[in-house]
C-alpha cells in the first residue's frame, strides 16, 4: 500500500470514523479487549481488559462482582451490550443508586426499575439452563460480556469438563468475553482471583468515634495466564446500604451508644 | 374506484345491508356478474330497492349491462343503473337517471348533483328532516346551493350534520361501500387413512413439511406467525387442538420447528394420529426496523434478539429487571421483575450508551432467603456482638469460600430495625455490619419478646479502635440452632425491659459486599 493511499485512508478515519468498513471495524472491535472500567486493574491483565473470544474464570467474591458491574457497564457506555446469567439470584443492590436504597419514612411502597447502564439480567430456571443461557448469548456474538454465576444454584454448579469446552467453543465463535464466577480455572485463558484485604478497611466513625460503616476496602486482584502473571491493588468504594430506621434527619443514632 | 348502483322499483321487504346469495334473489343472480353485492335500504314508502354491485378491478359498464339484463330476466322492468366514482353521485344517477345507464366521468360529480333538489340525498346518512327544514328556510333548495357554501359558514350555522350533507351535495362521499374481505390466513394439513402413529418423530417430520409451507407463505406476504394452532386428527375421528404461541412473532420454520417438537414431547394424545393441520392464528408484519447502519448495536441487534427469544421459547430462563424501594427491611428493598418480551426487545435493540459518571465499587449482595448461621457472641454493652459463625448447609452444600467457621474480624453495629406493624407482621432486628477475612458480611438477629435494647455502661466502653473490637471481659455467649427456642414471633423492643440472659437468639445472614 503507498504511503499516499495509507494517508488517505487514514485521513478518512479521522474525518468520519463511522464510516469504517464494517469487516476493519470488527477486526479492531474484536482485536480489542473489554475494559474493566478500572485503569489499574485493565493494566494487570493481558492486552489490557478481558480478552474477547476467550474464557476467563474469575474466583467469586472478593469484589469480584464489583469489578464485573464496572466492567458490563464500561461495555454498556461504549454502545454494547453485556449479559448476566445468574443463577445465584442474589439482588444486587450495585445496580441500583445508593440514595434510592436508603429507608424512608414513606411507607407508600413505591418501586423504581433500573435500567441505565443494567445489562441484562436473566435468570436461569437450573443449572443445566443456566449454561445452556450462557452458551446462547455467547453463541449470537451480539453480546460483547456474557457473566455467568452459578454457584449458588447448586453444590459444584460451576460448568466442568465438557461443558467448559462448549462453552469455550460458543465464547470464541461469537467473540465476546466471557467471565465465569468459579474456584476452579480450568480451559480458561485467563484466571483471576480478587481478594478484599481486611486491613485495607476504612471505616467511617460514627458521632462517638466507633466504627460505624465501612467506607472504602482494598481489593488484591491477581491475574494468571499463560506466561503472566499479574496484581493489582484497587481501592474501590463500599457503597453505604443503611438499615437505619431513624427518619428524623441530622444525629445519627446508630450503635448501642444511643 | 367505481361504484355500480343498480335501482329496482320491483325488489322490498329483504333487510338492508344484507351481502351475499342468501339475502335475496336478485342479489343472489347478480352474484354471477360481480364478487360482492349489498343490498342497501328500500327507498321511502317501497317503491324500490337499491343494490351495490362490485365493479372493482372490471369494465363497469359491461358490468352494468350485464346486471340490466339479469334484472330484467327477473322480471324486475323499470330498474336502472348508476356509475360513479362517488357513491351518493351513483346512487342519484340509478333512482332518478334519466336513462337506463347512467354513467358520471369522474370530475363532474359535483356538477351532475348540482341541479337536483336536495331532497334526492334523502337516503343518505347524513340527511335528516329537520335539517332540510332548516336548509329550506334560508333558501337552500338544490345540491348545487348547499355545495357553493363555504365549509366554514356551513359548519357554523348546521353543524357536523350539516357539513356532512355539504360534503355529499359536492359529490364527496368517503362511505365504504363492501366490507373488506379478510385474507386466510395460511394453513396446511395432511391427513393418511392407511395407518395410525403416534410416534413424535413421525408427527414432527409430517409437521415440519406443514410447517415449511406456511413459513414460505408468511414470508410471501411479508408477515410472521405470532400464535399457531396445531390440530391433530385421530384415529377415532376425533380431533385435539394445541395452540402454539413463541415469545415473539416469526415466519422462521426452525424456530417454530422447536415449539413443535416442545409440544409434542410434553403431548400425550389418547389414541394413534391420523392426520396434522396447522393453522397461523395470527399475524405480525414482518419487522423491517431502520436505524444506522455503522451502529454496533443496531448490527448485532436481530441476533441478539433471536438468542433472548429462544432461551424464552424453550424455559431455560426469563430476563428480569431490578426494582428498588425504600422499605426498612432490606429483603425486602429489592426486588427482580421479569420482563415483558417487548421490553427485552426493547433493550437489545438499543443498548444504549450510559452518561455520566458510573458508579462502581463494594455493594450488598442480598441472598435471596436470609440464610439461619449458628453464630458465637460476646457481649458489648449489653449487646450479644457476633464474634464467630458457622453456617447452616444443607447436604453436600459448601460455605462460601468453603469455610464453614468464619472469625468475625470487626464489627458495627448494633443497627435495629423495627418494621411490618402496619402490615400485622412485626419484625424486630438487631443489624451487624462485619468484616470477616474474606468478606463485609451483613448479619442480624431477630430480636424475641422481651429483648432489651439499652443498658446503662453502652456510653462509657464506647471503643475508638479502628475495628470495633470485644474486650476480654465480655462474656461469650453461643447460641446453636439446636438450643433455639425462636417462637417465630418478635416483638418491638422495649428499650426499658431488660435482657434476659436464658433467652436465645436466631442469627442470620442477609447478604455480603461484593
Amino acid at each position: 500500500m503507498s504511503a499516499q493511499l495509507r494517508a488517505l485512508r487514514q485521513l478518512i478515519a479521522d474525518r468520519f470514523p463511522d464510516a469504517a468498513p464494517l469487516a476493519e471495524r470488527d477486526a479492531n472491535r474484536v482485536a480489542r479487549p473489554v475494559s474493566t472500567g478500572i485503569a489499574a486493574l485493565d493494566a494487570a491483565f493481558p492486552g489490557g481488559g478481558l480478552p474477547r473470544g476467550k474464557l476467563t474464570a474469575w474466583a467469586p467474591e472478593g469484589g469480584a462482582a464489583a469489578v464485573l458491574r464496572a466492567a458490563s457497564r464500561a461495555v454498556i457506555a461504549a454502545g454494547e451490550r453485556a449479559a448476566w446469567v445468574d443463577g445465584a439470584r442474589t439482588a444486587m443492590a450495585g445496580w441500583a443508586s445508593a440514595e434510592s436504597l436508603a429507608p424512608s419514612g414513606d411507607r407508600r411502597e413505591s418501586w423504581r426499575e433500573w435500567t441505565d447502564g443494567v445489562p441484562l439480567v436473566i435468570h436461569p430456571t437450573d443449572r443445566t439452563s443456566a449454561l445452556r443461557c450462557a452458551e446462547l448469548l455467547l453463541k449470537c456474538g451480539a453480546f460483547s460480556l456474557v457473566v455467568l454465576d452459578v454457584l449458588g444454584m447448586a453444590p459444584r454448579a460451576e460448568p466442568m469438563g465438557t461443558e467448559t469446552v462448549r462453552l469455550a467453543r460458543a465464547t470464541r465463535e461469537g467473540g465476546g468475553a466471557f467471565v465465569v464466577l468459579t474456584p476452579s480455572g480450568s480451559m480458561a485463558a485467563l484466571r483471576v482471583a480478587a481478594k478484599l484485604d481486611p486491613h485495607g478497611v476504612r471505616w467511617r466513625r460514627g458521632p462517638w468515634g466507633e466504627p460505624a460503616l465501612p467506607a472504602e476496602a482494598r481489593i488484591e486482584v491477581r491475574a494468571r495466564a499463560l506466561g503472566w502473571n499479574a496484581k493489582a491493588r484497587i481501592v474501590l468504594p463500599v457503597a453505604p446500604y443503611d438499615v437505619r430506621c431513624a427518619v428524623e434527619p441530622g444525629v445519627d443514632r446508630r450503635g448501642a451508644g444511643r | 374506484m367505481t361504484f355500480v348502483a343498480l335501482w329496482s322499483p320491483g325488489s322490498t321487504g329483504v333487510a338492508p345491508g344484507a351481502e351475499g346469495a342468501g339475502a335475496d334473489p336478485l342479489a343472489a343472480a347478480l352474484l354471477a356478474v360481480a364478487p360482492h353485492v349489498v343490498v342497501a335500504e328500500s327507498d321511502e314508502g317501497g317503491r324500490g330497492r337499491l343494490y351495490w354491485v362490485d365493479a372493482r378491478g372490471l369494465a363497469a359498464r359491461q358490468v352494468a349491462a350485464d346486471a340490466l339484463g339479469i334484472t330484467t330476466s327477473l322480471g324486475h322492468e323499470g330498474a336502472r343503473v348508476g356509475i360513479s366514482r362517488a357513491p351518493v353521485v351513483a346512487a342519484v344517477a340509478a333512482r332518478h337517471g334519466a336513462a337506463r345507464i347512467v354513467s358520471v366521468r369522474r370530475g363532474a360529480e359535483a356538477a351532475y348533483l348540482a341541479p337536483r333538489p336536495l331532497s334526492v340525498l334523502a337516503t343518505t346518512p347524513g340527511w335528516s328532516p329537520k335539517l332540510a327544514i332548516a336548509l329550506a328556510d334560508v333558501g337552500v333548495e338544490t345540491c348545487g346551493d348547499l355545495a357553493a357554501l363555504g365549509a366554514d359558514a356551513v359548519e357554523v350555522r348546521f353543524g357536523a350534520e350539516g357539513t356532512a350533507l355539504w360534503k355529499l351535495a359536492r359529490g364527496e362521499d368517503e362511505r365504504r361501500i363492501f366490507a373488506l374481505t379478510p385474507r386466510a390466513l395460511p394453513s396446511a394439513s395432511l391427513e393418511w387413512l392407511e395407518f395410525q402413529t403416534d410416534d413424535p418423530e413421525r408427527l414432527l417430520f409430517v409437521a415440519n413439511r406443514l410447517l415449511e409451507r406456511i413459513c414460505e407463505e408468511l414470508r410471501a406476504w411479508g408477515e410472521m406467525a405470532r400464535v399457531l394452532t396445531l390440530r391433530f386428527t385421530l384415529a377415532d375421528r376425533s380431533t385435539v387442538d394445541r395452540k402454539i404461541r413463541g415469545a415473539r412473532a416469526s415466519a422462521d420454520r426452525a424456530a417454530w420447528l422447536r415449539l413443535l417438537r416442545a409440544e409434542l414431547e410434553r403431548l400425550r394424545l389418547p389414541d394413534g394420529v391420523t392426520g396434522i393441520a396447522l393453522r397461523v392464528e395470527s399475524v405480525h408484519e414482518l419487522d423491517t426496523p431502520q436505524g444506522d447502519l455503522f451502529d454496533q448495536g443496531f448490527q448485532s441487534g436481530a441476533a441478539a434478539e433471536s438468542a433472548i427469544a429462544r432461551l424464552t421459547d424453550d424455559e431455560m430462563g426469563r430476563a428480569v429487571r431490578l426494582a428498588t424501594s425504600a422499605h426498612a427491611l432490606p429483603e425486602k428493598r429489592l426486588r427482580w421483575r421479569a420482563m415483558e418480551f417487548r421490553e427485552v426487545a426493547a433493550v437489545v435493540r438499543e443498548p444504549g450508551r450510559e452518561e455520566g459518571e458510573r458508579p462502581m465499587g463494594l455493594s450488598l449482595r442480598l441472598l435471596p432467603e436470609p440464610r439461619r448461621v449458628i453464630m458465637t457472641t460476646r457481649e458489648r454493652r449489653g449487646t450479644p456482638m457476633p464474634v464467630r459463625y458457622r453456617e447452616r448447609l444443607a447436604e453436600g452444600a459448601r460455605a462460601r469460600r468453603g469455610l464453614p467457621l468464619v472469625e468475625v474480624l470487626a464489627a458495627a453495629g448494633p443497627d435495629r430495625v423495627s418494621a411490618g406493624l402496619e402490615e400485622g407482621a412485626t419484625v424486630s432486628r438487631e443489624y451487624w455490619t462485619c468484616l470477616t477475612e474474606e468478606a463485609l458480611v451483613l448479619l442480624f438477629r431477630d430480636l424475641p419478646l422481651g429483648t432489651a435494647t439499652t443498658t446503662s455502661d453502652e456510653q462509657a466502653t464506647a471503643t475508638s479502635d479502628e475495628q470495633a473490637t470485644a474486650t476480654s471481659d465480655e462474656r461469650a455467649t453461643t447460641t446453636s440452632d439446636e438450643q433455639s427456642t425462636g417462637n417465630g414471633q418478635p416483638a418491638t423492643g422495649n428499650p426499658q425491659v431488660t435482657r434476659d440472659p436464658d433467652q436465645l437468639e436466631l442469627w442470620f445472614v442477609q447478604g455480603w459486599w461484593d
